[in-house]
Protein backbone atom coordinates (compact mmCIF):
# COMPACT_ATOMS: atom_id res chain seq x y z
CA UNK A 1 0.00 0.00 0.00
CA UNK A 2 3.02 2.50 -0.53
CA UNK A 3 1.02 4.80 -3.74
CA UNK A 4 -2.62 5.23 -1.77
CA UNK A 5 -4.82 5.56 -5.06
CA UNK A 6 -7.63 7.80 -4.19
CA UNK A 7 -11.34 7.25 -4.37
CA UNK A 8 -12.96 8.26 -7.41
CA UNK A 9 -16.22 9.68 -7.65
CA UNK A 10 -18.19 6.66 -8.36
CA UNK A 11 -16.64 5.34 -5.38
CA UNK A 12 -17.54 8.08 -3.30
CA UNK A 13 -21.03 7.96 -3.98
CA UNK A 14 -21.06 4.17 -3.12
CA UNK A 15 -19.43 3.75 0.05
CA UNK A 16 -20.87 6.96 1.32
CA UNK A 17 -23.02 5.45 4.01
CA UNK A 18 -19.99 3.41 5.62
CA UNK A 19 -17.60 6.38 4.92
CA UNK A 20 -19.74 7.97 7.60
CA UNK A 21 -18.93 5.37 10.60
CA UNK A 22 -16.83 6.86 13.28
CA UNK A 23 -13.32 5.95 12.70
CA UNK A 24 -14.25 4.64 9.31
CA UNK A 25 -14.24 7.60 6.98
CA UNK A 26 -12.55 8.43 3.61
CA UNK A 27 -9.11 7.72 4.90
CA UNK A 28 -10.60 4.00 5.59
CA UNK A 29 -11.99 3.57 2.46
CA UNK A 30 -8.96 4.58 0.79
CA UNK A 31 -7.11 2.16 3.13
CA UNK A 32 -9.45 -1.07 1.72
CA UNK A 33 -9.56 0.66 -1.96
CA UNK A 34 -5.16 -0.35 -1.91
CA UNK A 35 -5.63 -3.13 0.07
CA UNK A 36 -5.48 -6.70 -1.18
CA UNK A 37 -7.02 -10.19 1.04
CA UNK A 38 -6.56 -13.60 0.20
CA UNK A 39 -9.03 -15.58 1.03
CA UNK A 40 -9.38 -19.18 0.97
CA UNK A 41 -11.59 -21.29 0.00
CA UNK A 42 -14.72 -19.33 -1.22
CA UNK A 43 -17.18 -22.32 0.14
CA UNK A 44 -20.22 -21.47 2.65
CA UNK A 45 -17.68 -19.35 4.94
CA UNK A 46 -14.91 -17.43 2.05
CA UNK A 47 -18.08 -16.74 -0.23
CA UNK A 48 -20.00 -14.33 2.23
CA UNK A 49 -16.56 -12.71 3.41
CA UNK A 50 -16.05 -12.37 -0.10
CA UNK A 51 -19.13 -10.83 -1.12
CA UNK A 52 -18.90 -8.55 2.11
CA UNK A 53 -15.90 -7.60 0.78
CA UNK A 54 -16.80 -6.86 -1.98
CA UNK A 55 -19.37 -5.00 -1.23
CA UNK A 56 -17.09 -2.52 1.04
CA UNK A 57 -15.17 -1.60 -1.71
CA UNK A 58 -11.74 -4.00 -0.84
CA UNK A 59 -9.30 -3.08 -4.11
CA UNK A 60 -8.22 -6.57 -4.51
CA UNK A 61 -8.43 -10.47 -3.53
CA UNK A 62 -6.83 -13.41 -4.09
CA UNK A 63 -9.57 -16.06 -4.43
CA UNK A 64 -8.34 -19.84 -4.06
CA UNK A 65 -10.70 -22.51 -4.45
CA UNK A 66 -10.65 -25.89 -6.65
CA UNK A 67 -13.61 -28.04 -8.08
CA UNK A 68 -16.43 -27.93 -9.78
CA UNK A 69 -19.95 -26.81 -8.29
CA UNK A 70 -22.00 -29.58 -7.09
CA UNK A 71 -25.19 -29.58 -5.66
CA UNK A 72 -24.47 -30.68 -2.03
CA UNK A 73 -22.87 -26.81 -2.29
CA UNK A 74 -25.73 -25.20 -3.02
CA UNK A 75 -26.70 -24.81 0.57
CA UNK A 76 -24.23 -22.54 2.05
CA UNK A 77 -22.28 -21.11 -1.20
CA UNK A 78 -23.90 -18.40 -1.75
CA UNK A 79 -21.48 -17.16 -5.19
CA UNK A 80 -22.63 -20.48 -6.60
CA UNK A 81 -25.42 -20.98 -8.76
CA UNK A 82 -27.71 -23.40 -9.86
CA UNK A 83 -27.10 -22.77 -13.81
CA UNK A 84 -23.60 -23.06 -13.35
CA UNK A 85 -23.74 -26.55 -11.84
CA UNK A 86 -20.76 -28.80 -13.12
CA UNK A 87 -18.58 -25.45 -13.82
CA UNK A 88 -15.39 -24.28 -11.84
CA UNK A 89 -16.26 -22.75 -8.45
CA UNK A 90 -13.68 -20.05 -9.07
CA UNK A 91 -15.50 -18.85 -12.44
CA UNK A 92 -19.10 -18.47 -10.66
CA UNK A 93 -17.30 -16.85 -7.52
CA UNK A 94 -15.56 -14.44 -9.79
CA UNK A 95 -18.88 -13.63 -11.67
CA UNK A 96 -20.55 -13.13 -9.21
CA UNK A 97 -18.45 -10.83 -7.60
CA UNK A 98 -17.99 -8.58 -10.33
CA UNK A 99 -21.85 -8.46 -10.52
CA UNK A 100 -21.14 -6.45 -7.80
CA UNK A 101 -18.41 -4.43 -7.56
CA UNK A 102 -16.81 -4.40 -11.45
CA UNK A 103 -14.03 -2.09 -9.90
CA UNK A 104 -12.59 -4.87 -7.43
CA UNK A 105 -9.66 -6.90 -9.58
CA UNK A 106 -9.49 -10.33 -8.69
CA UNK A 107 -6.40 -13.23 -8.72
CA UNK A 108 -8.49 -16.17 -9.58
CA UNK A 109 -6.52 -19.38 -8.38
CA UNK A 110 -8.52 -22.68 -9.29
CA UNK A 111 -6.91 -24.60 -7.07
CA UNK A 112 -7.38 -24.50 -2.98
CA UNK A 113 -4.54 -24.09 -1.07
CA UNK A 114 -0.89 -26.19 -1.00
CA UNK A 115 2.47 -26.21 -0.06
CA UNK A 116 3.04 -24.97 -3.39
CA UNK A 117 1.48 -22.15 -4.25
CA UNK A 118 0.85 -20.79 -0.25
CA UNK A 119 3.86 -18.85 -0.37
CA UNK A 120 2.86 -17.06 -3.55
CA UNK A 121 -0.33 -16.35 -2.37
CA UNK A 122 0.05 -14.71 0.99
CA UNK A 123 2.66 -12.97 -0.84
CA UNK A 124 0.25 -11.00 -3.01
CA UNK A 125 -2.05 -10.17 0.32
CA UNK A 126 -2.17 -7.54 2.95
CA UNK A 127 -4.36 -10.46 5.15
CA UNK A 128 -5.55 -14.06 4.74
CA UNK A 129 -8.95 -15.12 5.50
CA UNK A 130 -8.46 -19.03 6.48
CA UNK A 131 -12.05 -20.60 5.19
CA UNK A 132 -10.74 -23.70 4.34
CA UNK A 133 -12.45 -27.34 5.71
CA UNK A 134 -9.14 -28.96 5.91
CA UNK A 135 -6.37 -29.08 8.62
CA UNK A 136 -3.86 -29.08 6.37
CA UNK A 137 -4.89 -26.80 4.22
CA UNK A 138 -5.41 -23.75 7.42
CA UNK A 139 -2.14 -24.92 9.01
CA UNK A 140 -0.75 -24.15 5.63
CA UNK A 141 -2.14 -20.49 5.57
CA UNK A 142 -1.30 -20.24 9.43
CA UNK A 143 2.61 -21.05 9.22
CA UNK A 144 3.02 -18.71 5.61
CA UNK A 145 1.39 -15.74 7.45
CA UNK A 146 3.03 -16.29 10.59
CA UNK A 147 6.53 -16.20 8.54
CA UNK A 148 5.58 -13.32 6.23
CA UNK A 149 4.57 -11.24 9.21
CA UNK A 150 0.32 -11.06 7.98
CA UNK A 151 -2.49 -10.97 9.56
CA UNK A 152 -4.68 -13.82 9.32
CA UNK A 153 -8.78 -14.32 10.36
CA UNK A 154 -9.55 -17.77 10.78
CA UNK A 155 -13.28 -18.70 10.61
CA UNK A 156 -14.55 -21.96 11.81
CA UNK A 157 -17.79 -23.75 12.41
CA UNK A 158 -19.80 -26.46 13.32
CA UNK A 159 -23.10 -27.47 13.19
CA UNK A 160 -24.87 -24.39 14.62
CA UNK A 161 -21.92 -23.53 16.59
CA UNK A 162 -18.88 -20.81 15.37
CA UNK A 163 -15.30 -19.66 16.47
CA UNK A 164 -13.47 -16.78 14.95
CA UNK A 165 -10.59 -15.55 16.06
CA UNK A 166 -7.52 -12.54 14.59
CA UNK A 167 -4.01 -13.69 14.24
CA UNK A 168 -1.24 -11.35 14.46
CA UNK A 169 2.01 -13.03 14.27
CA UNK A 170 4.35 -12.08 16.87
CA UNK A 171 1.39 -10.15 19.07
CA UNK A 172 -1.52 -13.14 19.21
CA UNK A 173 -1.58 -16.89 19.73
CA UNK A 174 -1.83 -18.60 16.24
CA UNK A 175 -3.73 -21.14 14.69
CA UNK A 176 -0.76 -23.67 16.04
CA UNK A 177 -1.08 -22.30 19.59
CA UNK A 178 -4.69 -22.84 19.79
CA UNK A 179 -4.87 -26.36 18.37
CA UNK A 180 -1.47 -27.74 17.86
CA UNK A 181 -2.10 -30.84 16.57
CA UNK A 182 -4.36 -32.17 13.22
CA UNK A 183 -7.36 -33.41 14.55
CA UNK A 184 -7.93 -37.06 13.97
CA UNK A 185 -10.73 -38.07 11.85
CA UNK A 186 -11.84 -34.63 10.64
CA UNK A 187 -13.22 -35.04 7.27
CA UNK A 188 -14.35 -32.28 4.41
CA UNK A 189 -17.92 -32.40 4.99
CA UNK A 190 -19.60 -31.82 8.60
CA UNK A 191 -23.21 -30.88 9.31
CA UNK A 192 -23.98 -26.76 9.09
CA UNK A 193 -26.48 -24.61 7.74
CA UNK A 194 -25.48 -21.77 5.54
CA UNK A 195 -27.18 -19.49 7.57
CA UNK A 196 -24.27 -20.55 10.41
CA UNK A 197 -21.76 -19.92 7.64
CA UNK A 198 -23.05 -16.75 6.45
CA UNK A 199 -23.45 -14.92 9.59
CA UNK A 200 -19.84 -15.93 11.01
CA UNK A 201 -18.75 -14.94 7.26
CA UNK A 202 -19.87 -11.56 8.01
CA UNK A 203 -18.17 -11.42 11.14
CA UNK A 204 -14.94 -12.00 9.49
CA UNK A 205 -15.54 -9.77 6.72
CA UNK A 206 -16.02 -7.23 9.48
CA UNK A 207 -12.45 -8.42 11.05
CA UNK A 208 -11.23 -8.06 7.91
CA UNK A 209 -12.14 -4.28 7.84
CA UNK A 210 -11.44 -3.68 11.27
CA UNK A 211 -7.60 -4.83 11.23
CA UNK A 212 -6.86 -2.90 7.81
CA UNK A 213 -8.44 0.53 8.67
CA UNK A 214 -7.45 0.39 12.38
CA UNK A 215 -11.67 0.48 13.29
CA UNK A 216 -12.37 -0.80 16.86
CA UNK A 217 -10.84 -3.73 18.18
CA UNK A 218 -10.41 -6.69 16.21
CA UNK A 219 -10.51 -10.51 17.82
CA UNK A 220 -6.40 -9.88 18.98
CA UNK A 221 -5.89 -13.17 21.40
CA UNK A 222 -9.72 -13.54 21.56
CA UNK A 223 -11.64 -16.65 20.08
CA UNK A 224 -15.41 -15.75 19.58
CA UNK A 225 -17.76 -18.68 19.47
CA UNK A 226 -21.48 -18.91 19.23
CA UNK A 227 -24.08 -21.38 19.33
CA UNK A 228 -27.01 -20.43 17.27
CA UNK A 229 -29.25 -23.27 18.87
CA UNK A 230 -29.35 -21.35 21.96
CA UNK A 231 -28.26 -17.93 20.72
CA UNK A 232 -25.19 -18.19 23.20
CA UNK A 233 -21.77 -16.31 22.63
CA UNK A 234 -18.61 -16.30 24.24
CA UNK A 235 -15.67 -14.18 23.56
CA UNK A 236 -12.50 -16.38 25.23
CA UNK A 237 -9.43 -14.76 26.38
CA UNK A 238 -7.04 -17.21 24.11
CA UNK A 239 -3.02 -17.94 25.50
CA UNK A 240 0.00 -18.18 23.31
CA UNK A 241 1.64 -21.37 23.42
CA UNK A 242 5.20 -20.96 24.48
CA UNK A 243 6.57 -24.33 23.00
CA UNK A 244 4.41 -23.51 19.58
CA UNK A 245 6.70 -25.28 16.54
CA UNK A 246 5.07 -21.90 14.42
CA UNK A 247 5.55 -19.06 16.12
CA UNK A 248 7.19 -19.91 18.50
CA UNK A 249 4.77 -18.20 21.43
CA UNK A 250 6.44 -15.02 20.78
CA UNK B 1 -15.01 -35.51 44.97
CA UNK B 2 -17.19 -32.91 43.69
CA UNK B 3 -19.64 -32.31 40.48
CA UNK B 4 -18.71 -30.16 37.88
CA UNK B 5 -20.82 -28.98 34.95
CA UNK B 6 -19.49 -30.02 31.39
CA UNK B 7 -19.72 -28.22 28.46
CA UNK B 8 -19.03 -29.54 25.17
CA UNK B 9 -18.70 -28.19 21.16
CA UNK B 10 -18.15 -29.62 18.01
CA UNK B 11 -17.79 -32.80 17.57
CA UNK B 12 -17.20 -33.44 21.19
CA UNK B 13 -21.16 -32.74 21.65
CA UNK B 14 -21.90 -34.91 19.14
CA UNK B 15 -19.48 -37.78 20.50
CA UNK B 16 -21.20 -37.86 23.50
CA UNK B 17 -24.72 -36.91 22.35
CA UNK B 18 -25.26 -34.33 24.39
CA UNK B 19 -24.00 -30.73 25.44
CA UNK B 20 -23.95 -30.67 28.85
CA UNK B 21 -23.34 -33.50 31.42
CA UNK B 22 -22.48 -33.87 35.07
CA UNK B 23 -18.81 -34.95 36.37
CA UNK B 24 -17.40 -36.26 39.62
CA UNK B 25 -14.07 -35.51 39.63
CA UNK B 26 -11.12 -34.54 42.18
CA UNK B 27 -8.91 -33.57 39.67
CA UNK B 28 -6.23 -31.12 40.24
CA UNK B 29 -5.68 -29.79 36.44
CA UNK B 30 -7.75 -30.11 33.28
CA UNK B 31 -5.66 -33.11 32.32
CA UNK B 32 -6.77 -34.84 35.59
CA UNK B 33 -10.42 -33.64 34.63
CA UNK B 34 -10.56 -35.33 30.86
CA UNK B 35 -8.97 -38.35 31.86
CA UNK B 36 -12.12 -38.61 34.77
CA UNK B 37 -14.20 -37.34 31.90
CA UNK B 38 -13.22 -39.67 29.41
CA UNK B 39 -13.60 -42.86 32.10
CA UNK B 40 -16.86 -42.01 32.75
CA UNK B 41 -18.43 -40.90 29.34
CA UNK B 42 -18.25 -43.15 25.72
CA UNK B 43 -15.58 -44.47 23.79
CA UNK B 44 -16.30 -41.74 21.32
CA UNK B 45 -15.97 -39.18 23.49
CA UNK B 46 -12.68 -40.52 24.79
CA UNK B 47 -11.38 -41.58 21.60
CA UNK B 48 -11.31 -37.38 20.72
CA UNK B 49 -10.21 -36.26 24.19
CA UNK B 50 -7.07 -39.12 24.41
CA UNK B 51 -4.42 -39.97 22.03
CA UNK B 52 -3.51 -43.55 22.05
CA UNK B 53 -1.33 -44.14 24.79
CA UNK B 54 -3.93 -42.00 27.11
CA UNK B 55 -2.38 -39.04 27.14
CA UNK B 56 -4.28 -35.78 26.41
CA UNK B 57 -4.78 -34.11 23.23
CA UNK B 58 -4.08 -30.62 23.21
CA UNK B 59 -6.19 -29.50 20.79
CA UNK B 60 -8.96 -29.85 22.94
CA UNK B 61 -9.58 -26.00 24.00
CA UNK B 62 -10.69 -25.62 27.47
CA UNK B 63 -12.69 -22.65 28.95
CA UNK B 64 -14.13 -21.65 32.28
CA UNK B 65 -15.48 -17.98 32.44
CA UNK B 66 -13.97 -17.01 29.42
CA UNK B 67 -10.94 -17.34 30.45
CA UNK B 68 -8.19 -20.29 28.49
CA UNK B 69 -7.37 -22.86 30.43
CA UNK B 70 -3.94 -24.21 30.90
CA UNK B 71 -3.19 -27.83 30.61
CA UNK B 72 -0.96 -27.99 33.33
CA UNK B 73 -1.98 -25.37 35.95
CA UNK B 74 -3.17 -26.48 38.97
CA UNK B 75 -7.79 -26.18 39.03
CA UNK B 76 -9.83 -24.32 42.05
CA UNK B 77 -12.67 -26.49 41.38
CA UNK B 78 -15.78 -25.70 42.95
CA UNK B 79 -19.26 -27.65 43.08
CA UNK B 80 -21.56 -26.52 40.29
CA UNK B 81 -18.99 -24.68 37.97
CA UNK B 82 -19.17 -25.40 34.71
CA UNK B 83 -15.51 -26.39 32.51
CA UNK B 84 -16.22 -25.90 28.31
CA UNK B 85 -14.55 -28.33 25.81
CA UNK B 86 -13.80 -27.24 22.15
CA UNK B 87 -12.74 -29.21 19.79
CA UNK B 88 -10.75 -27.77 16.92
CA UNK B 89 -13.61 -26.86 13.67
CA UNK B 90 -13.24 -25.95 10.05
CA UNK B 91 -14.61 -24.12 7.43
CA UNK B 92 -16.16 -25.24 4.34
ZN1 LIG C 1 1.84 -20.33 17.69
Amino acid sequence: MSNIIPLSEEEKATYEWQMTVPGFGEKGQEILKNSTVMISRCGGLGSVVAYELAAAGIGKMVLAHGGNIKYSDLNRQLLMTHDALGTPRIDSVEKRLKELNPRLEIVKVAENVTEENVIDLVEQSDIIVDSAPLFKERYLMNREAVRQNKPLVECAMYELQSQLTTIIPGKTPCLSCIYPDTPDGWKRQFPVFGAVSGSLGCMAAMEVIKVLSKLGEPLYSKLHTYDLRDMSTHTIKILKNKNCPICGGK
Amino acid sequence: MINIQIKLWGQLKKAEGSANISLKTDGLTLEDVIKDLSQSKNADLADLLLNVDGSCRHSILAFQDDEQIEWCKELNLKTGITISLMSPIAGG
